[in-house]
């Protein structure tokens, strides 16, 4: 009977930890980063608010490197309403824009989120909206109204309204250590899928966004299984004999790319998910892994170690050709594609040793190393492309960090409470 | 002598329907929650602004636990005199074999063990071995898979060529995911670059 409770307890714990307050370190920003000022929205009853949604939304702007929030302290006034909004006080803190909003109760647990975007000095609306939603969903409204902001003011869309899923493994002590968990983009409302005592790895999102094909490391051998966040139900779809690894998704979320070693040696594989019929792609005596599915279907970039070092090869469905396109330091690893197809992020080993997140422009080649650390992995990009996510070492320790494909923006995500985190992978818009 | 056996108890919510049959008891303790990804919820704040439905948040139930355990006596076999595999002198108690970094060839040095190893097999054709393959964290976790397994099937290449079955050896790879010593420094990559000869219980 103790037993039990205590495994109800472990399990009930694990969703508390998760949603402990974060602070997102920024480690490195840049300089020409546009004021803004998020007013507190306002609110008229005595508690508080359910959701700071004008904190979340600047700590979400401020995350990109590209917006210098005003602090609240230096707000001359907080108005809520058009109305209310006089431009001087923002005009002599040389604030161009203001955002302000309100929230009202409809019901117990339903509120109306209304904000608007107000260029101070052409005195005039740029954006404004309305939700309806209840007090567990206001974040996510909060990020909504990120995305529109960026959007309005960058021009590109924004990636806040979007989720990672990450492998989080706790102390030894605890019986299912590893985890499969996921969170919204600034790592908040974090919350575990999967829970195991066997090592999980490898989690990607279908670019449906509809599943997840992940590694279970079991004592008898890996296994690619399949988490359908629709039918709650987690499928086992390759368990050969050997490895069974590294699944990638073709864009249509029908199939995925593979590796096996049933035929004597890892090679990458293609499965159809309705039939299960496996095509084999490689053929060599060396490691062929990782493979990444280009956005448009046509080729997959992936690991193969054929050149006596592990080097990136690109495969074209149609021509059957393959080409080398790695040829800087000493190996590089893991490719992973950017939403338009240009440019990937990968694992770049420098001359020094040192493992490092790097990209690469397809079209012309151009490498660029964009992190500074020495066991930098798993890369992966923002849906809007500009933001990488990757896992480092810090303090001893697992750890999240992002950078922007540039390289110009660095930060750091806090790790929830005696954790280590790894193998981020960001998902797709969510429609 | 009394064992208890503790049977595994598995936490799984309503909908989850598992991928495996029960002889595999460890997939079980996979516990999944229902989590919803696919929502999005905008109104432009102008003339009508149509509502859109909330849709359900977050949902979980914990199903009632079962647990069951059941004792076993301890059947002993009356052990010959000398088992070499419990020697602690013989070479046979050596079962680690170290690897260079990002490297599957076996080092001289541990040729000799290897031999030993073959030779019992040799001698003892009823006995299957399991060889795990391992590697420290320095390179990617998929390459890594695919490296501890070339480790592995390095050591069963070698076990066969001297003497074993084929049929007696069997391998599997965990990459880098489960180290014999923590830590990111040279120390630990070196523990953790490794092949490991398991025996039966």
């Amino acid at each position: 009977m103790l037993r039990i409770l205590i495994l109800l307890i472990s399990f009930f714990s694990f969703h508390n930890a998760a949603t402990a307050a974060l602070t997102i370190e920024i480690t490195k920003g840049i300089d020409e980063a546009l004021p803004i000022a998020v007013v507190p929205f306002g609110w008229t009853e005595s508690s508080s608010l359910p959701q700071d949604i004008a904190s979340i939304v600047a700590a979400d702007l401020y995350r990109t490197g590209r917006f210098n929030p005003l602090p609240r302290k230096n707000m001359l006034a907080t108005p809520s309403n058009v109305s209310d909004v006089n431009y001087q006080n923002w005009r002599v803190l040389d604030i161009p824009y203001v955002v302000i909003g309100s929230v009202v109760r409809q019901s117990n647990t339903q509120f109306v989120i209304k904000f608007r975007l107000i260029d101070v000095y052409r005195e005039k609306q740029l954006a404004g909206f309305q939700y309806s939603a209840s007090d567990k969903r206001m974040r996510k409204v909060a990020h909504e109204i990120s995305d529109v902001i960026y959007e309005e003011l960058t021009g590109e869309p924004g990636a806040f309204n979007t989720r990672i899923a990450y492998v989080q493994v706790l102390p030894a002590s605890v019986k299912k250590r590893y985890r499969l968990t996921i969170a919204d983009s600034d790592k908040e409302n974090a919350m575990g899928i999967l829970a195991s005592r066997n090592p999980i790895m490898s989690p990607t999102w279908s670019p449906d966004n509809k599943k997840m094909a992940y590694v279970h490391l079991l004592p008898t051998g890996s296994r690619i299984n399949i988490y359908d966040f629709e039918r709650i139900s987690n499928e086992t779809v390759a368990k050969f004999e050997g490895i069974n690894s590294a699944p990638t998704w073709s864009p249509d979320s029908k199939k995925l790319a593979m590796t096996l070693s049933r035929d004597g040696n890892a090679e990458i594989y293609i499965m159809d998910l309705s039939s299960r019929k496996l095509t084999r792609l490689t053929n060599r005596w060396a490691i062929d892994t990782e493979a990444a599915w280009a956005p448009d279907g046509k080729t997959l970039i992936y690991t193969s170690e054929r050149g006596g070092t592990a080097q990136l090869y690109q495969y074209t469905f149609a021509t059957k050709k393959v080409k080398r396109l790695t040829f800087e330091g000493k190996q590089n690893f893991r490719a992973s594609f950017a939403p338009s197809g240009k440019m990937i992020t990968f694992v770049h080993l420098t001359m020094e040793s040192k493992y490092q997140i790097a990209v690469m422009e397809l079209e012309s080649g151009n490498m660029r190393i964009l992190t500074e650390s020495s066991l930098d992995e798993s890369p992966s990009f923002a849906p809007n492309g500009s933001m990488i996510i990757y896992s480092t070492i810090y303090q001893g320790r697992g750890a999240l960090s992002a950078v922007s494909f540039d390289g110009r923006v660095h930060n750091r995500f806090p790790i929830d409470g005696n954790s280590a985190e790894r193998e981020p992978a960001w998902s797709s818009f969510l429609k | 002598m009394k064992r208890i056996v503790t049977l595994t108890i598995a936490v799984v919510p309503v909908l989850l329907v598992l991928g495996c049959g029960s002889k595999e008891l460890v997939e079980e303790e996979l516990t999944a929650q229902k989590v919803e990804v696919t929502q999005k919820t905008v109104t432009p704040t102008s003339p009508s602004t149509p509502q859109r439905e909330d849709v359900d948040d977050m949902t979980r139930q914990a199903l009632p636990l079962e647990s069951s355990t059941s004792s076993l006596m301890d059947i002993t076999p009356s052990e010959p005199a000398i088992d070499p595999l419990q020697d602690p002198t013989s070479l046979l108690a050596k079962r680690k074999i170290y690897f260079d970094f990002d490297r599957s060839e076996i080092k001289d040095e541990f040729r000799e063990v290897i031999q030993v190893h073959a030779n019992y097999l040799a001698d003892h054709p009823e006995v299957t071995i399991r060889v795990e393959g391992h590697c420290d964290e320095r390179g990617t976790r998929e390459y890594n898979l695919a490296l501890g397994e070339r480790r592995a099937r390095a050591v069963e290449q070698l076990l066969t060529l001297q003497g074993a079955n084929s049929d007696q050896v069997r391998i599997v790879s965990f990459g880098e995911e489960r180290p014999e010593v923590e830590g990111h420094d040279e120390f630990a990559w070196q523990m953790n670059r490794r092949a490991l000869l398991i025996y039966p219980e």
